[in-house]
């Protein structure tokens, strides 16, 4: 099978390229980075398959960063039969850098106009025909987002013929470094691109190949210039000719420009983003749950048990069975099902901020603040991912280019509270803090960042000492997000959650169900307390007593929300026959506020851990970084327990 | 102001334009330069986070935003 690489500039539309050729839903989001490792998949035209890989983006064929380094590696390591250079037609100066290094790979290569919506938009007309034959390389102008001009890319990749094409001329032909890295060329047999980077002396590339430059140079008698400049210098040369003579810019106003003049002020940045932060929180706890949570649990909590409930005794069926769908399933799983409306509301927000192109605006006004914690401002982009997500925000630290940063930042993200934790403040803050709800959520997600920078704090001054590495990113230009591509994004993160409830939770809800109602013997108990949970949720008392979780039901729920953090509503569902009144028996509203800041912070959930373990490569590590979780969720508690009491009595 | 004297981007506390006028040899000289921040380049002074630090430049077209420690590698002219 012919193997065609799609590679270009970060945020240029290669993976929404890749979604729409393969029909599979990878993560796009409009900020560099987004895609961090290697995809595949089997692209099918017609008859013919073809084997599909999306890499991460990348400015230049050099190697700064992991991700960088992972496209490196793959271009130079496997077979590729096709490059496909996915260029933002918006900025064409800057994405053919990477084209003009491509070329000299000496690899078949097509290039790919995307966002020809907005360029068109703009009234910025390009001379498609005439660049076609002036590079001699296959061009087609498309739009990924709007769906049009693939068919005619996939029409020319069917008719492509792989094994005799004429290769591309290198955009420095004719030029001084080009004569000398011909006889680089002819001498070591390399790529012209090895050659230019023999020259321009770089180690982070060369690093990658066995190549031994000795007195290869002498011999050719090739200058000591500051070569690194000059074949930068010619290649934007070329691009400058090149786009001059078939690119007509209207300029157009710079809309971008204006948003940022606000969100970007000195002044404003960093109050504007605070306000944007807690106006998502404030609608989708508040809102969202008032005007939807509402009916989804009226009717899951009455309608629907007492209609299955009814069903089942007309049927017949046992009474444990009954017991079983009613208070094992219908309460676990449903429990979970009432948040869908928040957890909807709030990852639209946190997908409008990304495909938006704040989110790199974020970063750049954090940094600052981020530093004294050692973190750079790159690293508040996994902060926001990990408010949806802990596990793709840890999977996000790939894009830091220092080890340290990288550790400190997965050390510290499962502080920050995912929305798999979210329903578990919303039910208990209603149940015990009625009027308050969307503060007292607030409040526990603002103690996360707090105990985040905390922490920080203390890591970067004894442990993981150091400075976070320099802060270099392009902005990318505000774009206002597709409605219906948010929409899908949105559909996708609801689906999982579903599927999740439907999967892990469903069988999680099972398992407790029969944890709580049968002993070690599997006979059925009549007092829960003597079940096989109500045994191992008995070992933990005396641990959370301290921190006021009385209650063996309380800290067994604790123990399921490590499989997944959802699990926890589904235990209290189950455990507890009606949770509103039996929990309010054994809380205090300090105690519920205290099990809240517990869930908050304590160890993440199995798959977290695991990307962890992964992300790290270190057994050791992951160990220490659960442990620490844990530890810093009990001290705390335990302080604000006792604080707390201290000054309530 | 002397339009031969070159400043240090860190210096340049204004909007407005100017030329690259040097990329400091080190870690950053190939990043930069792949990035199109090359001697002779245009250079748009942008707003800077609070503090002055990071600021933002526009080289061809796109938008940047960089640290201290990295603007100090590089060197401009003023235009008028």
């Amino acid at each position: 099978m012919k193997n065609i690489v799609l590679v270009g500039n970060p945020n240029c539309g290669k993976t929404s390229l890749f979604n729409k050729l393969t029909a599979s839903k990878e993560y796009v989001g409009n900020w560099s980075g987004v895609t961090v490792s290697e995809k595949k998949k089997i692209l099918k035209i017609k008859d013919k398959d073809f084997n599909l890989v999306d890499l991460p983006g990348i400015y230049s064929l050099s190697g700064y960063s992991e991700d960088e380094i992972v496209s490196r590696d793959y271009l130079f390591n496997n077979k590729i039969d096709l490059i496909i250079n996915v260029i933002d037609i918006n900025n064409l100066e800057r994405n053919l850098y990477l084209t003009s290094q491509l070329i000299d790979t000496g690899l078949n290569i097509f290039l790919v106009l995307n966002m020809a919506d907005e360029f068109d938009k703009h009234g910025d007309k390009i001379n498609l025909n005439g660049m076609m034959d002036f590079l001699e390389i296959n061009i087609i102008k498309i739009s990924a987002a709007r769906n049009s001009g693939l068919d005619n890319l996939l029409h020319e990749i069917y008719r492509f013929d792989f094994d005799n094409n004429l290769k591309a001329k290198s955009f420095l032909f004719g030029t001084e470094e080009f004569f000398f890295a011909s006889e680089i060329v002819d001498k070591i047999g390399c790529s012209l691109l090895i050659a230019f980077k023999m020259m321009e002396d770089d180690k982070n590339f060369l690093s990658g190949f066995d190549i031994k430059k000795e007195n290869l140079f002498d011999e050719l008698k090739i200058e000591d210039k500051d070569w690194n400049e000059i074949i930068a210098r010619d290649r934007y040369k070329f691009i400058d000719e090149l786009c001059n003579k078939y690119v007509k810019k209207d300029g157009g106003i710079d809309f971008s420009d204006r948003i940022d003049r606000i969100l970007l002020n000195k002044y404003l940045a960093l109050p504007v983003f605070f306000l944007i932060m807690f106006f998502i929180f404030e609608l989708s706890f508040d809102l969202g749950g008032r005007i939807f949570s509402g009916y989804i649990e009226k009717f899951i909590r009455y309608d629907l048990v007492s209609w299955v409930k009814n069903v089942l005794l007309d049927l017949n069926v046992n009474k444990i069975l009954i017991d079983l769908i009613v208070n094992g399933i219908i309460h676990g799983v449903g429990a979970i099902l009432v948040f869908l409306p928040q957890i909807i509301i709030l990852f639209f927000c946190l997908c409008f901020i990304e495909d938006s192109g704040y989110i790199s605006r974020v970063a750049f006004i954090m940094d600052k603040p981020l530093r004294k914690i050692g973190l750079s401002g790159k690293s508040i982009i996994s902060v926001l991912l990990g408010f949806g997500c802990t596990v793709p925000a840890i999977m996000s630290t790939r894009t830091l280019e220092k080890k340290r940063d990288k550790t400190l930042a997965i050390f510290l993200l499962p502080f920050v509270s995912c929305s798999a934790r979210m329903p578990i403040y919303i039910m208990l803050a209603n149940i015990f803090f009625e009027k308050n709800v969307g503060l007292v959520v607030f409040s526990i997600y603002l103690l996360g960042i707090i105990i985040f920078v905390l922490v920080g704090l203390i890591l970067n001054k004894f442990v993981l000492i150091g400075e976070a590495d320099d802060f270099l990113m392009e902005l990318p230009t505000y774009r206002l997000p597709i409605f219906k591509n948010l929409l899908k994004n949105v559909f996708e993160k609801a689906k999982d959650f579903v599927e999740k409830a439907g999967s892990v939770l469903l069988l999680a809800s099972i398992g407790i169900w029969f944890a709580e109602n049968f002993d070690f013997k599997l006979n059925l108990v009549k007092d829960n307390s003597e079940s096989i949970l109500g045994f191992i949720g008995k070992l933990f008392v005396p641990v959370f007593k301290r921190i006021g979780f009385n209650d063996w039901r309380l800290c067994s729920a604790l123990l399921s929300g490590f499989i997944a953090k959802e699990n926890i509503i589904s235990s209290l569902n189950i455990l507890f026959l009606n949770v509103k009144y039996d929990l309010k028996e054994i809380l205090s509203p300090l105690g519920a506020y205290c099990y809240m800041i517990f869930i908050s912070l304590y160890v993440p959930c199995v798959a977290t851990v695991c990307v962890i373990r992964r992300e790290l490569n270190s057994y050791k590590l992951t160990c220490l970084a659960v442990l620490l979780e844990i530890f810093v969720a009990w001290i705390i508690c335990f302080l604000i327990y006792n604080l707390g009491n201290l000054f309530l009595c | 102001m002397d339009k031969k004297k070159s400043f240090m981007l860190t210096e340049v506390k204004k909007f407005g334009f100017g030329i690259i006028a040097e990329i400091k040899n080190g870690v950053y000289k190939q990043k930069l330069n792949d990035l199109g921040f090359i001697r002779g380049e245009k250079i748009k002074f942008m707003e800077q986070a609070l503090f002055g630090d990071p600021i933002m430049i526009v080289v061809r077209g796109c938008l940047f935003g960089l640290n201290k420690n990295v603007a100090k590698n590089i060197k401009v002219y003023l235009a008028d």
